[in-house]
């Protein structure tokens, strides 16, 4: 029966990884080459960015794999985009700029020519000093070197290439490592691994032309070599290798990747940002391919997929054939997807890659630099019927074998309006759309407007979004944000979002509608220093509480967050940030629950050789209701976003050394402490105790 | 039939949405921006602050409708008139009739405002109200009075404050019964000739705090683009404005988050 979770690469991924290993160890002999300069130690990312992954952490489940979200702004670190030669698509891919200051920078450059300096930039309508310094680490005027022809040599003289190890591990004994010989495997009571996580991952690129890469993972309590479960070695691998062509075929995919197009609503495989206090960015800005790098086990494409241009017309065709994990209970004959990408337990190794998963279409685009229209087709197929425990909220969401979706989308640039949007069907009749505007009002207002109708019935496994909920269904919403720069220092950042779902949801009962608000102002005195205060309020409906009648009332429950964020940053060597937060949480006809924390950061620079960042936490929440969110310092290419409940105190004490050119080392300590849990956890990750610690390190080779 | 009914059940259960003699706002520019227009100086300063009468320099007239969430039994229907008395003043005649035959209310003001210098205006209005109930019920009337300033502390820094019946007239002895006052404090920054933004605050006696934001774009010289959002309950409005010649059209959408949409529109006529 355990069948299926034996990893069996197919021959073109073997291809990708024996290829991979051999330039590998053909790099290593010539690592006396002078690797890339790089700024930061750690994943350094601004606090705009940091808060748009809190708000995708809040909205993902737990211990989701970010990576995705940052593959090519860590892309872009390492090779930064020349602004000059940069065009419109490149600087969309960026992600930092909204369609107005793109088209401000391309006109400014074609009308005055090369920008001479980075400071010019200030002279460019729609680029203040935030966006300037929020870009800076990604882009450079410097010539960079795109390479024409693709030769053996360049390949391994020009590449470069990055291997990362990493170990990770809970110190504390979990239950479910308490191995018991005596009690079956079959009863789900032990994992047959050990709780370290193994991770490697090995990354080559050759600016512009070629991107090769290779992860493997495995999670604790996997079992790594084990004759028990038949394991031999990680548990998830993923290879992708991408080749991009100038002339008519522009990339060609091989491998794991991910899609995604227009505004996410027909296809945009893995994760997408939503809604945060980066006000205007709401038009998301589709990559279309792009290369797999994260370790979430079932969300991405497993094949090949074809990118081809011609002047301004582009063609993408895409197919991928994958086994996901899934349920089947034969007793009440229903089969679902399980997304968690763990495979410990008997029953989870069981449910390991048994449905088959084909995806395959194309999307087709004509665009230019005021203008894109596309069109995108997809179905997907699966091995097994889907059927589910069926519920009144869950009526439309989907069954059966196989799904189609079509959408066409579109983005157009009018003097200082940028409008954009989606519209897509999926073959049961459900239809969507999603349609938006980001005016430049003057130089120190912007507006953006979005408004969205998804039916109750449409159905896109692979739909993304701007939404409430996760897959784009069952909602209609208004957005309205604001920017303004009433003063020169002071940034006033407003939304207020009015939706309604006219369908039942998961532990909502009824029909129901609510509103999201939020208003940050920030000030930013000087280069150095910038403070922020953050006001967001949560309004959604949800089924009484301990409710002992047949039928749910709804009671309106609202959560309002306070935040005060402090940030001090002296060149790359000093960078403080202290935060107090409080949420409450009040639920019609029961009591305001309260939570409050309060951090404080530093990260210092102490020789060119030894960065150390440190962080401590106090934490005090009445529930989970009231929990906070968090982004906190880790190892590079790896991100934390922990949530705080109950009471206590967490430390972080994060290292990265230069052991020498080309090889950098990073430790890292953090640990929980409850003072009024003496459990922490449930299931077989449950701890006896109060504590809570984990221990990571990371070595990385550049060659 | 049944649907008003149960409206009114809705409304008056839920939240005092419009208690009888509520401060009903004219105006579309105003529903446009949410309301959010305490800082705003024309015709329908009349209705949201009669300071911003002072900047009235000829005869101007306009009639306003408005259709509650799309039925006309809570449709809006109001007029107002202003007259310019010397250099720096204005003399304006307004009137409101809300309901139907079975429900209504109407209200007269009579408002004047006034300029103190290039930085203060202020201004004042004497109401007299009406409320009907059909059948054995019969008709109340009451008179009241409502007063605002908008001063200019900073270029282009407006601040509007106005009180509408401070002093609680009373409608019925059972009870009690008293029209509700309202107070509003608002602020407008005109960032340039083409856009204004506006803040503000709602509080009315008897229901929850009100906080309105709205944003006022001219995008060309005779179309305005206007939206706004407000809590409480929560709203989102829309709108747009147009000049011909000596006519002003205003028209918005607004949409409460639970009963739906209102269309507005309102014509302003300014002799030459």
């Amino acid at each position: 029966m355990l069948k299926g979770h034996v990893f069996t690469p197919g021959k073109f991924s073997q291809a990708i990884v024996l290829c991979a290993m051999s330039i590998l160890f053909i790099s290593f002999q010539s690592l006396a080459q002078e690797p890339q300069q790089e700024g930061s130690s750690f994943t350094c990312i601004d606090d705009l960015l940091k808060e748009k992954v809190e708000n995708v952490a809040e909205n993902s489940e737990e211990n989701a794999d970010f990576t995705v979200l940052f593959d090519q702004l860590n892309y872009y670190k390492e090779h930064p985009l020349n602004l000059n030669d940069a065009t419109h698509a490149e600087l969309e891919e960026l992600s930092l700029l909204n369609d107005l200051q793109i088209s401000a920078l391309l006109n400014h450059i074609s009308r005055n020519g090369k920008l001479i300096a980075l400071e010019e930039l200030q002279t460019i309508d729609g680029f203040d000093r935030e966006t300037i310094n929020r870009i800076l680490p990604y882009v450079t005027l410097d010539k960079s070197a795109e390479e024409q022809t693709i030769t053996p040599k360049k390949i391994l003289t020009e590449g470069n290439s990055r291997l990362i190890l990493r170990y990770q591990q809970v110190l504390e004994n979990q239950r479910g490592y308490q191995r018991n010989d005596t009690i079956p495997y079959a009863n789900n009571k032990w994992y047959p691994g050990n709780a370290a996580k193994y991770y490697l991952r090995y990354r080559y690129t050759l600016p512009g032309r070629l991107r090769m890469g290779f992860t493997a993972e495995k999670d604790a309590g996997e079992p790594f070599i084990d004759s028990d479960t038949l394991q031999q070695g990680f548990d998830f691998y993923s290879a992708h290798l991408f080749y991009y062509g100038k002339n008519l075929v522009r990339t060609v995919a091989l491998g794991d990747y991910q899609v995604q197009y227009g505004q996410g609503l027909v296809m945009w495989s893995g994760l997408a940002f939503g809604k945060s206090a980066d006000v205007l960015n709401v038009k998301k800005n589709a990559r279309g391919i792009i290369p797999y790098t994260s370790v979430d086990e079932n969300v991405f494409m497993r094949g090949s997929a074809v990118s081809l241009g011609w002047r301004n017309l582009y063609a993408d065709v895409f197919y991928s054939d994958k086994k996901i994990d899934g349920a089947i209970t034969t007793e009440q004959n229903f089969v679902s997807l399980i997304e968690t990408g763990k495979h410990r337990t008997y029953t989870e190794i069981l449910r390991s890659k048994i449905i088959g998963q084909k995806i395959f279409g194309g999307h087709a685009r004509y665009s230019d630099r005021k203008l894109n229209i596309g069109i995108t087709a997809t179905r997907t197929e699966f091995g097994d019927t889907l059927q589910k425990d069926l519920k009144p909220y869950n009526q439309f969401t989907f069954t059966g074998v196989a799904l189609s979706n079509y959408g066409i989308d579109y983005s157009y640039l009018w003097k200082n309006i940028s409008f954009f949007g989606e519209t897509g069907g999926s073959d049961n009749g459900g239809m969507a759309t999603i349609n938006g505007a980001l005016l430049a009002l003057d130089k120190n207002v912007s507006l953006a407007v979005v408004n969205r109708h998804y039916k109750k019935d449409y159905t896109a496994l692979q739909s993304r979004a701007f939404g409430e909920n996760t897959l784009n269904a069952n909602e209609n919403g208004t957005y309205i944000a604001l920017s303004l720069k009433p003063v020169r220092k002071i940034t006033i950042n407003t939304y207020f979002d009015q939706f309604n779902f006219p369908w039942l949801r998961y532990l909502v009962n009824a029909p129901s509608n609510g509103y999201e608000i939020l208003s940050q102002i920030t000030f930013t005195p000087s280069k150095s220093f910038e403070a922020y205060f953050r006001y967001r309020e949560r309004n959604k409906p949800e089924n009484e509480s301990g409710n002992a009648n047949p039928v749910d009332e709804l009671k309106d429950a609202t959560q309002k967050n306070y935040r005060v964020n402090l940030r001090y940053k002296n060149s790359d060597e000093v960078n403080f940030s202290s935060r107090l937060e409080w949420v409450n949480y009040f639920k019609e006809d029961n009591n305001t629950e309260y939570g409050f924390m309060i951090s404080q950061e530093a990260e210092v620079k102490i020789s060119r050789k030894l960065s150390v960042a440190a962080a401590y936490i106090l934490f005090d929440t009445d529930s989970y209701n009231a929990r906070i969110y968090a982004y906190e310092s880790d190892v590079l290419y790896s991100y934390s976003v922990p949530f705080y409940y109950y009471r206590g105190s967490r430390y972080i004490l994060n290292l990265m050394y230069r052991l020498t050119h080309g090889i950098d080392f990073w430790l890292r300590y953090s640990q929980t402490r409850y003072s009024n849990r003496s459990v922490i956890g449930s299931g077989l990750d449950e701890i006896e105790g109060n504590t809570k610690s984990e221990i990571k390190a990371q070595l990385r080779f550049s060659f | 039939m049944n649907k008003y009914y149960f409206t009114f059940f809705f409304l008056f259960s839920f939240n005092s949405l419009f208690a009888t003699g509520e401060n009903i706002s004219a105006g579309a520019l105003s529903a446009a921006v949410a309301n959010a227009s305490v800082c705003y100086s024309d015709l329908w300063s009349a209705f949201n602050n009669q300071a911003g009468l002072a900047g009235i320099k000829k005869f101007t007239g306009g009639v306003y409708f408005e259709n509650r969430f799309g039925m006309s039994e809570l449709g809006v229907k109001s007029f107002a008139a202003a007259f310019p008395l010397g250099e720096s003043g204005a003399l304006a005649l307004s009137g409101t009739y809300f309901g139907y035959s079975l429900y209504n209310e109407k209200k007269i003001g009579l408002g004047f405002g006034k300029s103190f210098g290039k930085k203060l205006k202020a201004g004042v209005q004497l109401d007299y109200l009406s409320t009907v109930i059909a059948e054995n019920y019969g008709t109340r009337a009451s008179l009241t009075g409502e007063a605002g300033i908008i001063a200019e502390p900073i270029e282009n820094l407006l601040l509007g404050f106005h009180i509408y019946n401070p002093m609680r007239a009373k409608i019925a002895d059972y009870a009690d019964e008293r029209i509700p006052s309202t107070m509003r404090l608002g602020m407008l920054y005109k960032f340039s000739e083409q856009v204004m933004v506006s803040v503000e605050d709602e509080k009315e006696t008897d229901s929850g705090n009100v906080i309105k934001t709205g944003v006022d774009y001219r995008i060309a010289e005779p179309l305005y683009l206007r939206t706004g959002f407000s809590t409480n309950p929560s709203h989102i409005s829309f709108g747009f404005g147009l000049k011909f010649g000596q006519f002003v059209l205003d028209a918005a959408a607004s949409y409460h988050r639970v009963l739906g949409f209102t269309p507005h529109i309102s014509l302003r006529f300014e002799a030459k």
